[in-house]
């Protein structure tokens, strides 16, 4: 079935002159230079422009940092990959943490802890995956907090591609750029439709 | 340098004061200007309304009338639009009427563009008598092809042709469209009324459109609301700043 | 389906545009809408991009022309690396096919209930009315086509789906509908919305997304959304079933970066839409989440066709948006007016394209005779366009095609032909000039230099009936340039 549907598509192909040969070069898709300077001052700055909330702490304050943002919420998910960070997340959380081997408990989770993949300096986004965190963390609880290394941080979203695609082995992966938005009702901004209406970044130096 | 006029079928019917205007503003700038006598329509309506092969009879016809100058001026934004962006694509590839449309193309220009691309006249020369119109523009879409979309204004208003002000939402098309003006009837005029509302917001008592078939449209609109709004070509502003045109 | 996207052919346009244009509120709803992101595209492309611009457009267009050129390569390795990693790939060569296949699905796993992420494609193959014929209920978690589906509305704008209605009609629909209480609080809108949508994504069978890309290389699909309806619908149910034309292929992450960059600018003015998601094969052994199987169906639905015909370039499209929302006519008319889900400049040629490629020849042009017309040829649409498709070239064709075929209004065709005759005779063309002006004298009001006609005779009569016609009376440009000759060139 499949090898008469690629026969058709193959037939077609021909049916007209090839007008391009070669991919051109991309080098105009790249706005930052990956040896470009301040990349955490323009991460954190149009992080902060699609609308994530971002504090830069230092690594020996990140505990005290999650508890302030923790404190008002409840149950809370940790699905952060790094060993470290994760144990730190977890004591922090402290009481609210809920098991993270169910992804229908994500439903009734307020608070979704992960760490990243990398972060884009360029659109200010931040890359999770399924890898070594559970599905949607990050999607289905109404407050996402994401911890995220300057080291982490690339200059543009062509380096994603170029330099890591291994952050794309996952079975799934998510590039988010702000929280979940919509304006399908007459243009007004709403935030929070499906995924959080929050997004705290977590900068560590 | 010969340079000729390309007339336009819609200028000698409706607008032959541009056409004028055109002649008198290229003689001041020192061009002396020939007007080949048999051309008549460069074929637009033709290639819009599905004859594109009847198209390309009227454009070998061009290429041939205008084969002896050096450049072709038209104060009309988009009949030069067909014949640079067009003329060549109605014949196949390779063919010796593709390289003679492409030639005409190469050498064909609105107005303002040949003053300000080909002369490369500083507008600011063209500083004429100060003027107390005031006055607004608005580029044909088809300036677009040819890059010159949102160009004139800034000319005039370099050249001191009265009190020019910004049209609000310039962009948007002034819903005229050659026979989309009769086939879809509501929407042409709708979209009219729109840039008549910007017009009128600028407070502007000309208009200048930089083609004919824009121009018509919405001064038929205008006279048909009883809305007082005189539309003049960019060569029209020009000659009547310098003084060239009562 | 629904007739506003689904009409019965053949489709008469006009009445549709007429009404349209009448309507106050529609005028006021997608004249703002459409105007602001137009403005905030070329706000966003000119920070980021500047004058270099131009050149990424170029560089897209080149990318996915290539992609088609070779798209039988790219069908073949995305086949082979989406198997391998675990997902199922299925071919549909009609919609029916394509709606066949995922019943299937459905029924082997007793499948009853349905989340379903925006996807135009679903809506061209009709597959919501076949899963709710089959006893599948389906919810559309988009929150612009949740808000159309209980309303029983269509959506008239490929991504501001509901971009025709406003906030009453929605309160009053989610009163009626979900028995919410009445606000008109977008908001609160949302959120009631949202409540009554994450009971349904815990509990689904099956969750059906379309795909913005798919990467032939990595054989993973890029979903984009604003919501992230897309990922609470592939997280939860244990089967996922993912709709997508053809032409989405590109060769893989490498080409990816120009299309992202440009997708959400060009639509919604944004850097990057809020989540683009990969999605790679179904759920992992060390997994909790996701679909146990995700299928992929692959249609085609007339793209073959048109991939084989001379506008192959229609299947650049990336649906942005962006022409719809830069087209004077779109603006004025709305997106009902083209009977497609497929609305505005790229409508108009792809509606009747698709149609003819599985109708055979010339069905579409013949269904959508309105369609070619229905444009001032502005261009706006071309420069708007990331990928640079000339839409306007495209329309020129097709009404030669039209022409061609005898489905143009005859009094038009015997106007242009008198047209095509004069214009081959410099002597008649002068005297019929010289005619219009005489009559233009007679019959109209005179004012200066020129004479009004509020009701001219003839094929111009169709000019009179909204708009004056002024006329010059006084000396033609020919006698006064001969004088002006004669005398030396002095004015
Ligand atoms: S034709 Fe171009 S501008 Fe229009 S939706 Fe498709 S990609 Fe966007």
């Amino acid at each position: 079935m499949n090898e008469a549907f690629l026969a058709r598509v193959r037939a077609a192909v021909r049916a007209q002159p090839v007008t391009v040969h070669a991919v051109p070069s991309h080098a105009v898709v790249r706005r930052v230079a990956v040896e470009a300077r301040g990349l955490a001052e323009l991460f954190a700055k149009n992080a902060t422009a699609v609308g994530m909330r971002v504090t830069r702490v230092s690594d020996a304050d990140l505990n005290a940092t999650l508890l302030r943002l923790l404190e008002p919420h409840g149950a809370t998910v940790v699905a952060v990959r790094d060993p470290d960070l994760a144990a730190r997340a977890a004591k922090s959380a402290g009481s609210r943490l809920v098991a993270n081997d169910n992804a229908d408990a994500l439903f009734d989770c307020i608070v979704g802890i992960t760490d990243v993949e990398c972060a884009i300096a360029e659109s200010g986004s931040i890359v999770v995956s399924t890898t070594g965190r559970i599905r949607n963390a990050w999607i289905t609880p109404p407050i996402h907090i994401a911890i995220v290394r300057e080291s982490q941080i690339l200059a543009d979203l062509v380096d994603l591609f170029e330099s890591r695609p291994d952050a794309l082995d996952a079975a799934s992966t998510t590039i988010i750029t702000g929280p979940s938005k919509t304006a399908d009702i007459e243009g007004v901004l709403v935030t929070g439709v499906h995924g959080p209406a929050a997004v705290e970044i977590v900068l560590l130096a | 340098m010969r340079v000729a006029l390309f007339t336009t079928c819609l200028a000698e019917a409706l607008a032959p004061r541009a056409l004028k205007a055109t002649v008198l503003v290229l003689e001041h700038v020192g061009v002396t200007v020939e007007v080949p006598d048999a051309q008549t329509c460069c074929g637009q309506p033709l290639l819009s309304n599905g004859f594109p092969a009847d198209a390309a009879l009227l454009a070998r016809r061009m290429v041939e009338l205008f084969a002896p100058y050096d450049a072709v001026v038209t104060p009309s934004g988009s009949c030069c639009s067909v014949v640079r962006e067009k003329y060549a694509s109605l014949f196949p590839e390779d063919s010796a009427d593709h390289h003679a449309a492409a030639a005409l193309a190469a050498k064909t220009y609105e107005l303002i563009e040949f003053l300000e691309t080909k002369l490369m006249i500083d507008p600011a020369t063209l500083r004429g008598k100060s003027c107390a119109t005031t006055l607004t523009c608005h580029d044909a879409c088809h300036l677009r092809s040819i890059n010159r979309h949102g160009c004139t204004a800034p000319y005039l208003k370099a050249a001191c042709c009265g009190d020019l002000r910004d049209l609000p939402d310039m962009a948007q098309c002034c819903g005229f469209g050659g026979m989309f003006s009769t086939q879809f009837p509501e929407v042409s005029t709708a979209l009219g009324a729109e840039k008549l509302a910007h017009i009128a917001s600028t407070g502007a008592t000309t208009l200048v459109a930089s083609d004919t078939g824009c121009a018509a449209h919405l001064a038929g609109l205008a006279h048909r609301e009883r809305m007082t709004l005189r539309v003049i070509s960019p060569a029209e502003a020009l000659a009547e700043s310098l003084g060239l045109l009562a | 389906m629904n007739e506003l996207i689904a009409p019965a052919l053949p489709f008469d346009m006009l009445p549709r545009a007429r009404e349209a244009v009448r309507d106050v509120k529609l005028q006021q709803f997608v004249g703002n809408a459409t105007h602001l992101k137009d403005t905030q595209r070329g706000g966003i492309f000119g920070r980021d991009f500047g004058n270099d611009y131009d050149d990424l457009r170029t560089v897209a267009r080149d990318t996915k022309q290539y992609a088609l050129d070779h798209l039988d390569e790219l069908l073949e390795r995305f086949i082979e690396r989406a198997q391998a990693s675990g997902a199922r790939v299925h071919t549909a060569t009609t919609a029916a096919d394509a709606c066949n296949i995922a019943l299937e699905i459905a029924r082997h796993h007793g499948a009853k209930s349905c989340v379903k992420s925006k996807s135009m494609v679903t809506e061209e193959i009709g597959l919501l009315p076949a899963f709710e014929a089959a006893g599948i209920a389906t919810l559309e978690t988009d929150l612009g086509e949740f808000i159309l589906q209980i309303d029983g509305d269509a959506p008239s704008h490929i991504v501001t789906p509901m971009i025709h209605k406003d906030r009453v009609a929605t309160a009053k629909s989610f009163v009626r509908e979900l028995g919410a209480r009445y606000t008109e609080d977008p908001t609160e809108l949302t959120m009631i919305a949202r409540e009554h949508m994450r009971g349904v994504y815990r509990q689904a069978d099956l969750g059906v997304s379309g795909a913005n890309f798919l990467l032939a290389d990595e054989g993973a699909a890029v979903i984009c959304t604003n919501e992230g309806n897309f990922d609470l619908s592939v997280g939860g149910p244990p089967v996922h079933l993912v709709f997508v034309g053809i032409e989405k292929l590109i060769r893989g992450a490498c080409d990816l970066a120009p299309f992202l960059k440009l997708l959400a600018r060009s639509g919604t003015a944004q850097p990057l839409t809020v989540y683009t998601s990969f999605v790679r094969g179904p759920r992992r052994s060390d997994e909790h989440g996701g679909p146990k199987e995700l299928h992929y169906i692959l249609v085609d639905a007339g793209r073959i066709g048109v991939l084989a015909g001379k506008k192959r370039d229609l299947l650049r499209c990336i649906r942005c948006g962006a022409c719809l929302n830069a087209c004077p006519v779109y603006r004025k008319v709305g997106g009902h007016s083209y009977g497609s889900m497929y609305a505005g400049p790229i409508g108009a040629v792809l509606t009747p394209e698709l149609e003819r490629a599985q109708g055979g020849h010339d069905a579409g042009l013949a269904n959508y005779k309105d369609l070619p017309r229905a444009s001032s040829l502005c261009g706006a649409c071309y420069e708007a366009c990331p990928v640079k498709i000339d839409i306007p070239k495209f329309l020129l064709h097709d009404r030669a095609r039209l022409r061609a075929r005898g489905l143009s209004p005859k009094s038009e065709g015997a106007t242009l032909a008198l047209w095509r005759m004069l214009s081959q005779r410099p002597v008649l063309f002068r005297m019929a000039l010289r005619a219009v002006r005489f009559h233009a004298r007679m019959l109209g009001k005179a004012d200066g230099e020129q004479s009004w006609l509020t009701h001219a005779p003839g094929p111009a009569g169709a000019w009179t009936k909204s708009r004056d016609l002024g006329v010059a009376t006084g000396e033609s440009f020919r006698e006064w340039f001969k004088e002006h000759k004669r005398s030396g060139g002095a004015p």
